[in-house]
C-alpha cells in the first residue's frame, strides 16, 4: 500500500500510534514502528531527561522510521525544537497549541511536521503556517479535547474539502473498517490510542488493559466541557463519575497521581484518558498483529465495497 | 447501488430522508420518492389523522414511488391520535412506517397485518436490538452527530455503526452526519446499508421550509449545533441562535431545578413560526452537525445523483487503487 503518508513518513503502513503521555515511549513505539506504523514518542509528561533516554532506546530497538510528538500546552521548553532536531527526529506531530510556534523551525531543520486540529478553523491556522498534513482529531478520541467536541464523521470531510494536505484520522479508529470509512472521507492515514494502550506491549498496567477491554462504548465521560482547564475523555470510574457530577474546578491537579493509576493498576488514583473505542476492543493484541489485521481487514473491506456495489 | 435497504423498501438509491418536524411535508417526501430515495412524511406535523391522511393523498399525486410515514411516540400527557394515524396510514395505501421515540410495540401487529414494513429510529445499540427483537423490519441508527435526539449516549456514528453491525440481523441506515458521497461509502465501510439525511434534505429546492432556514443551514459551521434540555434527560441537537443561547443560560443558572416552563418559551410551539415564517431566533429547532458541510441548495435530484456518482468514483476509484 503506497500514497502520500507512507511515502512522507517512510512507512510500510499509513497507520501512526497516538502520543499518549508516558506510554508512547520505547517499547510502544519500537513494536509499532517494528510492525510498518509509524511509533511515536511523547513529550508531554514533560519528563524531557526521561524522553531523550527513550529515543536512545529507540535506536538499539528498531532503525524503522518513528516520530516526536511535541504536545505545546505541557512542553514549555524553549530548547524542544534543538532538543528534538538533535535527536535526529524526522517526523513531529505538533499539538494542543498555536502551529505557528514550532512550525517554522522544525521544517527549517528539515523535519516533517504534521499539527493536531480538532476543527476547521485549527485545520486553516495549521495550513497557514505551513504544516506538511493534518491529524485530525475527532471528538470520539480520549485524552485531552477540544471542549466544543465535532464527530469524524463530519469534521474530516470537511477539513478534507478545504485543505490539499495529507490528513491522518484520529479518534474511532481500531480496525480496517473504520480505516476504511475514514479513508472514504479523505484521511490517508489513521491514528490509534486506546487501541495501543490496550496492545500487548503498552507498557500500562493490566487492569486499565482489562477495563478497556470490559468496557462498553457508553463507558467514557467528557469531562470539564465548561473548564476551567482542559476538556478531556476518560474511561468511566468512581472518580471521573463524580468529577462529572460535581465538578470540582482546573482538574489538572488530579493528574498528579497519573502513573499510579497507569502502571500501579489504581484506576481510582487519578483519570485514564481513553478513548469510545474501548467498546470496540475485546482482546489484548501484539501490535503487530493490531495492524496487519487492520490493514488484512481494509483490503477485505474494499474488495467487499467494489463487489457489493457495481459501477452503476 | 442494491442494498438490503433499497431491497427492503423497493428504492433505488439506499437514502432516506427521514421524519423531520414542519420539513416533511408531501413535497419534500415526493421529491426524495421521485429522485430514487424514500421519502417520508412526518405524522405528527399534521394535527389530525385526517390532515394526515389529506398529505398521504397529497404525496400519492405527486409520486408513484415507494414513500413512507414517520410516526414518533412521545411520553406526553395529550397523547395525539396515534390510532386513527395508524388508520389513515393503512388506508392510505402507504407501506413503510418510519417509527421513533418510545417503543413502537403497541402499533405493530395493525401494520403487520397491512403488509407495511417499519425501520425504527434507535441511538443506542440497545435499542436497536430490542426494535429487532419485537419484529421492526429495519433501524435507522443516529448517530451522536444527528439533528434532533440524539439520546444520552452520546455515541458518534464511527464507534456506533460497527457495533451496531456487530450485534444486529436486521439491515439498518446510518443517521447523522450523512452528506455526500463520501459519507455514504464510510456508513457502508462502517456496516450500514444505506443511510438517512435530514438536514442535509433541508437545505434543497424542494424542501418546504421558508428561505431563511436554507440560508442558516449554509451559513452553519461544524461548530454551531447546541445540545438542549439535556437536565429533562431529552436532549436535542439544534443549531445555535439567540434563543437557544438563553436556554442554555436558563439551563447553567437554575441547574437541577429547571422545570419545563421555564424554557417554553424557547422550544414551545417554535416550530412553525422558524421553518414556515423564518423567523430564525424564535426559538430552538433541531440541526444536525453535518450543517458544517453544506454550502448550497440543490434539487432532490441533483443531490442524490450526485451522492450515488460520488460513492461510486470513491469505490471504484480512489479505494480501488489503493488496495491494488
Amino acid at each position: 500500500m503506497q500514497n502520500r503518508i507512507t511515502q512522507m513518513l517512510g512507512v510500510q503502513y499509513p497507520i501512526v500510534q497516538a502520543p499518549m503521555g508516558w506510554i508512547a515511549r520505547a517499547p510502544l513505539a519500537s513494536a509499532v514502528s517494528n510492525a510498518g506504523g509509524m511509533g511515536i514518542i511523547e513529550t508531554s509528561s514533560g519528563a524531557l531527561e526521561e524522553v531523550r533516554a527513550e529515543i536512545t532506546k529507540m535506536r538499539m530497538l528498531t532503525d524503522k522510521p518513528f516520530g516526536v510528538n511535541i504536545a505545546q500546552a505541557f512542553v514549555r521548553d524553549p530548547g524542544i525544537v534543538d532538543f528534538v532536531v538533535d535527536q535526529g527526529i524526522k517526523f513531529v506531530t505538533t499539538s494542543a497549541g498555536d502551529p505557528n510556534r514550532y512550525c517554522g523551525p522544525l521544517k527549517e531543520a528539515g523535519l516533517t511536521v504534521f499539527h493536531v486540529v480538532p476543527t476547521l478553523d485549527g485545520a486553516l491556522k495549521a495550513i497557514a503556517a505551513g504544516v506538511d498534513g493534518l491529524v485530525v482529531e475527532g471528538g470520539e478520541g480520549g485524552g485531552f479535547k477540544n471542549p466544543r467536541d465535532v464527530a469524524l464523521m463530519v469534521l474530516l470531510p470537511l477539513i478534507r474539502s478545504k485543505v490539499d494536505v495529507p490528513i491522518i484520522a484520529a479518534g474511532g479508529m481500531v480496525c480496517g473498517r473504520t480505516m476504511a470509512a475514514a479513508f472514504a472521507l479523505g484521511a490517508e492515514g489513521i491514528q490509534m490510542g486506546t487501541r495501543m494502550v490496550s496492545a500487548a506491549e503498552s507498557p500500562v498496567h493490566h487492569n486499565w488493559k482489562d477495563a478497556i477491554i470490559a468496557a462498553k462504548e457508553t463507558d467514557t465521560i467528557f469531562l470539564n466541557r465548561h473548564g476551567p482547564g482542559p476538556a478531556l475523555r476518560a474511561l468511566r470510574t468512581e472518580k471521573t463519575t463524580a468529577l462529572d457530577l460535581n465538578p470540582q474546578g482546573d482538574v489538572r491537579p488530579e493528574f498528579a497521581n497519573i502513573r499510579d493509576l497507569y502502571f500501579g493498576g489504581d484506576l481510582e488514583a487519578s483519570i485514564a484518558l481513553t478513548g469510545q473505542v474501548a467498546g470496540r476492543i475485546d482482546a489484548v493484541k501484539p501490535v503487530k498483529q493490531i495492524l496487519e489485521e487492520t490493514i488484512a481487514e481494509f483490503e477485505d473491506e474494499i474488495a467487499r465495497l467494489c463487489a457489493s456495489y457495481n459501477a452503476r | 447501488m442494491k442494498t438490503r435497504i433499497t431491497e427492503l423498501f423497493g428504492i433505488k438509491h439506499p437514502i432516506i430522508q427521514g421524519g423531520m418536524h414542519y420539513v416533511g411535508f408531501a413535497e419534500m417526501a415526493a421529491a426524495v420518492s421521485n429522485a430514487g430515495g424514500l421519502g417520508i412524511i412526518t405524522g405528527l406535523t399534521q394535527k389530525t389523522a385526517a390532515d394526515l391522511a389529506n398529505e398521504i393523498a397529497r404525496c400519492k399525486d405527486m409520486t408513484d414511488k415507494p414513500f413512507g410515514v414517520n410516526l414518533t411516540f412521545l411520553p406526553v400527557v395529550d397523547q395525539p391520535d396515534y390510532p386513527g394515524m395508524v388508520k389513515a396510514i393503512i388506508e392510505g395505501g402507504v407501506k413503510i412506517v418510519e417509527t421513533a421515540g418510545n417503543n413502537p410495540q403497541s402499533i405493530l401487529p395493525f401494520l403487520k397485518d397491512a403488509g407495511i414494513k417499519v425501520i425504527h429510529k434507535c441511538t443506542a445499540v440497545r435499542h436497536a436490538l430490542k426494535a429487532q427483537a419485537i419484529g421492526c423490519d429495519a433501524a435507522s441508527v443516529d448517530g451522536f452527530e444527528c439533528g434532533g435526539h440524539p439520546g444520552e449516549d452520546d455515541i458518534p456514528n464511527f464507534i456506533l455503526l460497527p457495533r451496531a453491525a456487530d450485534e444486529l440481523e436486521i439491515p439498518f441506515v446510518a443517521s447523522g452526519g450523512m452528506a455526500d458521497g463520501r459519507s455514504l461509502v464510510a456508513a457502508l465501510a462502517l456496516g450500514a446499508d444505506g443511510i438517512n439525511m435530514g438536514t442535509r434534505f433541508i437545505a434543497t429546492k424542494e424542501a418546504p421550509v421558508h428561505e431563511n432556514v436554507k440560508q442558516a443551514l449554509i451559513a452553519a459551521s461544524e461548530l454551531d449545533t447546541r445540545l438542549i434540555m439535556r437536565p429533562f434527560r431529552n436532549t436535542e441537537r439544534v443549531l445555535t441562535n439567540a434563543a437557544v443561547e438563553r436556554l442554555l443560560e436558563k439551563e447553567r443558572t437554575l441547574g437541577k431545578d429547571i422545570t419545563f416552563a421555564d424554557i417554553a418559551p424557547e422550544v414551545a410551539g417554535v416550530y412553525p413560526r422558524i421553518l414556515a415564517e423564518g423567523d430564525m431566533d424564535a426559538g430552538a429547532w433541531s440541526c444536525g452537525m453535518v450543517a458544517g458541510l453544506i454550502h448550497d441548495i440543490p434539487t432532490c435530484q441533483d443531490l442524490i445523483d450526485r451522492i450515488m456518482a460520488q460513492a461510486n468514483d470513491i469505490i471504484h476509484g480512489r479505494l480501488l487503487k489503493l488496495a491494488d
